[in-house]
C-alpha cells in the first residue's frame, strides 16, 4: 500500500519541485534579460554572483507579508481564485513528457487534453477579478475573458495543422514523427502554424503586446489589484508556470521535443523551452501595448482566416503527400 | 496578524526547549533578510522630487540591482516614498494609500517639503511634514534629493530592517501646541492695497446684456475670469477673445457688498470651472451656476483662502492622530 502510494506520489512531487525551481529562475531570467535590453544590470546585490538569491528573497517576503482581504470581497471565492489557477496550471504538466521519459498521464489524446485543462485557467482569473469587488479588477477580467476566449481558436487551429500532417494527437507519436525533420522545417505549413501559434501564445500567456489585463497605466495591476502576500505569489507563479507550459508545448510540437541534431534527451525539451521563453522576453521588452479593439480585430479579421487557410493547406497536403 | 516577530514570541512552550533561542533568532534574521532584499516601492509621486525619484528608478541608477521593482497596487507594495509637497487634500489620499498597504510596510520622506513643509510650511494648504499623517522610517533631505541621496536613504532603511530595529517617527498632535500657534498668528495685521486697475469697469447689473452683445460681435472665447481683493472691494476681471480678428476685450466688475454676480456658465462653457475656482478661493457666489461647489480646497474647508482677511497661518489641519491613538493603531496592524 505504502509502496504504491510512493510510486504514485513521487513523480508528482519531483515534477512540482522541478517546476517551481525552474519558474523561480524564469522570473530572475526575465529581470536579467529586461535589464540587459535597457542597458541596466538587473538584480545584483541579493546573493553573489548576480543576485541569484533574488527569487528566494521575493518568495519569502511575500510569504510573511500580510494577507489583506478587502471588506466587501467575496471571501471564499477570493481565496479560491489563486488556488484554482495554480492547481490547473500545474495539472497541465501531468500530460507533458518534460521531466521523465513518459508523462504521468499517458493518453492518446494528450494534446487535446492539455488544451482542455489549460483553458480552465480563465475560470480562476474571472473568479479572482469578480470576487475582489474592485472596478479595475472587473474591467481587467472582462478584457481578459474576451481576449483568451477569442485567441484560443487560432491557437487550437495552429496546433491542428501539425497534428493533421502527423495523424495523431498523442505527444509520443508527435515526438517520434519528428525524429528526422522538425515540424518547423516543413515548407510553408510549418512556418505558418508556428507564427500563428507564437502570436496566440503571447495572447494566452498575457504578455506584451497583448498584456491588456495588466495595463499598469490604466488598470493598476489588473485582476491582482486587491491581492497581497502569498495569494499574489500564487498568481505570479501560476502565470509563469502557464507560460512555461506553453513554451514546452511549442518545443514539443514545432521543435521536435527531445530529438536533437547530435543526441536525444529529455533535457533538450527544457533547453528548447527556455530558448522559446527568451524569444517571448525579447518580444515583451521591445514592443508596445495595443488597444483592446485592435487586439480583437486583429484576431477575428487576420489571424483566424489565416489559420483556416493553413488548415485547408494541411488537409490538401495530407491528401496528396504520404508523410509516413 | 502580520507581525512575525510577535507571533514567534508567542510560542512560549517552544522557547523552553534547548536551542530554541538559536532557531528563533536565525529565522528572525532570515525573515529580516527577505524583507530588506525585496523592498517593492509603490509607484507614486507628488511633486518635483518625484522626477528625481523616477530618475533613480530608471536605467542609469537602476534600483533593480537592490531587488526593487515598483508595484502599482498598494496591496503588493512594501515601501512608500513620499516625494513632494504634501497638501491637505493629498494628505487624506496618502493616509488611505498607507492604510491599503499590507504590512510590513515602510515610509521614506524624501525632500525638504515632505520632511517639514520647507518654505511652504506657512501656506494654508500645506501640511508641515508628512509625519503629521503617517509614520516615517527614513528622512532623505534635499530640494530635491539627488538619486544618490535616494539610494543612500534606501540603503539606510535596509540597514534598519536587517537589524530589526524599525521605530518610525510620528509627529503626533499635542493640543497645547496648536493653541499657541493660533494665538501667535492672530496678532498679525491685515494689509490691504489701493485699487490700481485702470481698464474699464461696467455695472454689475448690465453684465449679461453686455456679454451677449459682445458675443454677437464675435468674441466667442472666454480667456479667463479672475478676482482681486482690493480695499473693501472685490473686483472680478474678465478677458474675452475674438480669434478671427485677433482682438481682446477686458473689463472689470465691482462685486459689492452682497458678493453675488450673474453666472456666465450658460453662455460660455469654459466659465463653469473658472467660476467654481473664484467661488472656492474668494467666496463670490454666481447666480444661475448649476454646480457651484469647491473645486480646489476640500469640501469641508472653512473660509476662502485668497481673501485678504484670511490669515495665512490659520492652518486648517488635516486629521492628526494623538500619540495615544497612534500607539493603539500601531499595535493593531
Amino acid at each position: 500500500m505504502m509502496d504504491s502510494f510512493i510510486a504514485f506520489a513521487l513523480p508528482i512531487f519531483k515534477t512540482i519541485s522541478m517546476l517551481i525551481l525552474i519558474v523561480a529562475y524564469l522570473v530572475w531570467l526575465e529581470r536579467k534579460v529586461a535589464a540587459k535590453m535597457q542597458s541596466r544590470i538587473g538584480p545584483y546585490s541579493v546573493g553573489s554572483p548576480h543576485g541569484w538569491l533574488q527569487p528566494l528573497a521575493d518568495a519569502l517576503k511575500l510569504m510573511i507579508k500580510d494577507d489583506a482581504v478587502p471588506k466587501n470581497a467575496d471571501k471564499l471565492l477570493f481565496t479560491f481564485g489563486p488556488i484554482w489557477i495554480m492547481v490547473v496550471s500545474l495539472a497541465s504538466f501531468a500530460l507533458l513528457p518534460f521531466y521523465f521519459d513518459n508523462p504521468m498521464l499517458n493518453v492518446d489524446l494528450s494534446l487535446m487534453m492539455f488544451i482542455a485543462i489549460s483553458s480552465l485557467i480563465i475560470i480562476g482569473i474571472f473568479v479572482a477579478g469578480w470576487s475582489s469587488n474592485n472596478k479595475y479588477a472587473l474591467i481587467s477580467v472582462l478584457r481578459m475573458t474576451a481576449q483568451i476566449i477569442s485567441y484560443e481558436i487560432p491557437l487550437i487551429i495552429s496546433l491542428l495543422i501539425p497534428c493533421i500532417l502527423i495523424g495523431s494527437l498523442s505527444f509520443g507519436e508527435i515526438i517520434s514523427f519528428q525524429e528526422d525533420t522538425w515540424i518547423i522545417f516543413y515548407p510553408i505549413l510549418g512556418q505558418i502554424s508556428f507564427i500563428i501559434f507564437m502570436i496566440s501564445a503571447l495572447a494566452e500567456g498575457n504578455r506584451i503586446p497583448f498584456d491588456l489585463s495588466e495595463a499598469e497605466s490604466e488598470l493598476i495591476s489588473g485582476y491582482t489589484t486587491e491581492y497581497s502576500g502569498i495569494k499574489f505569489a500564487l498568481f505570479y507563479l501560476a502565470e509563469y508556470v502557464h507560460l512555461f507550459g506553453i513554451c514546452v508545448l511549442g518545443s514539443i510540437i514545432f521543435f521536435g521535443g527531445p530529438n536533437g541534431p547530435i543526441f536525444t534527451s529529455n533535457i533538450l525539451i527544457v533547453i528548447k523551452a527556455l530558448l522559446f521563453f527568451t524569444l517571448i522576453l525579447f518580444i515583451r521588452w521591445s514592443f508596445f501595448r495595443i488597444r483592446i479593439d485592435q487586439l480583437l480585430k486583429f484576431n477575428w479579421i487576420r489571424l483566424i482566416p489565416l489559420s483556416f487557410i493553413g488548415l485547408l493547406l494541411a488537409c490538401l497536403a495530407r491528401y496528396y503527400v504520404d508523410f509516413n | 496578524m502580520g507581525d512575525v516577530n510577535k507571533s514567534l514570541k508567542d510560542i512560549g512552550s517552544f522557547m523552553k526547549l534547548p536551542g530554541a533561542n538559536l532557531f528563533i533568532t536565525s529565522t528572525e534574521q532570515l525573515f529580516n533578510w527577505a524583507k530588506k532584499s525585496s523592498l517593492w516601492p509603490l509607484s507614486f509621486g507628488l511633486a518635483c522630487c518625484a522626477i528625481e525619484m523616477m530618475a533613480t528608478f530608471s536605467s542609469r541608477y537602476d534600483l533593480d540591482r537592490l531587488g526593487m521593482i515598483t508595484r502599482a497596487s498598494p496591496r503588493q507594495a512594501d515601501l512608500m516614498i513620499v516625494a513632494g509637497t504634501v497638501t491637505v487634500k493629498m494628505a487624506e489620499r496618502i493616509k488611505t494609500l498607507y492604510d491599503q498597504m499590507a504590512g510590513p510596510k515602510y515610509v521614506i520622506a524624501a525632500g525638504s517639503c515632505a520632511i517639514s513643509g520647507d518654505h511652504y510650511r506657512h501656506i494654508y494648504s500645506v501640511v508641515p511634514g508628512v509625519d503629521w499623517v503617517i509614520p516615517v522610517d527614513v528622512y532623505v533631505p534635499g530640494c530635491p534629493p539627488t538619486p544618490e541621496a535616494f539610494i543612500d536613504g534606501i540603503l539606510e532603511l535596509q540597514k534598519i530592517i536587517a537589524v530589526g530595529k524599525t521605530s518610525p517617527t510620528f509627529n503626533a498632535s499635542t493640543i497645547e501646541n496648536q493653541k499657541n500657534l493660533l494665538s501667535e498668528v492672530n496678532t498679525k495685521p491685515i494689509k490691504k492695497s489701493e485699487n490700481v486697475i485702470e481698464s474699464k469697469f461696467i455695472d454689475k447689473d448690465e453684465l449679461l446684456s453686455f456679454i451677449l452683445q459682445v458675443k454677437k460681435e464675435g468674441f466667442n472665447y472666454l480667456k479667463f475670469i479672475t478676482a482681486t481683493d482690493f480695499d473693501n472691494n472685490l473686483v472680478l476681471t474678465y478677458l474675452l477673445g475674438n480669434n478671427e480678428q485677433n482682438k481682446e476685450v477686458e473689463f472689470n466688475i465691482k462685486v459689492g457688498e452682497d458678493l453675488k454676480v450673474d453666472s456666465l456658465s450658460q453662455i460660455y462653457v469654459g466659465a463653469d470651472w473658472q467660476e467654481r475656482e473664484v467661488f472656492d478661493l474668494f467666496g463670490i457666489t454666481f447666480n444661475g451656476h448649476q454646480n457651484l461647489k469647491r473645486i480646489m480646497m476640500p469640501d469641508d474647508w472653512i473660509g476662502h483662502p485668497l481673501r485678504k482677511e484670511y490669515r495665512m497661518d490659520t492652518h486648517y489641519y488635516p486629521y492628526r492622530p494623538t500619540r495615544k491613538e497612534y500607539e493603539k493603531w500601531k499595535t493593531e496592524l
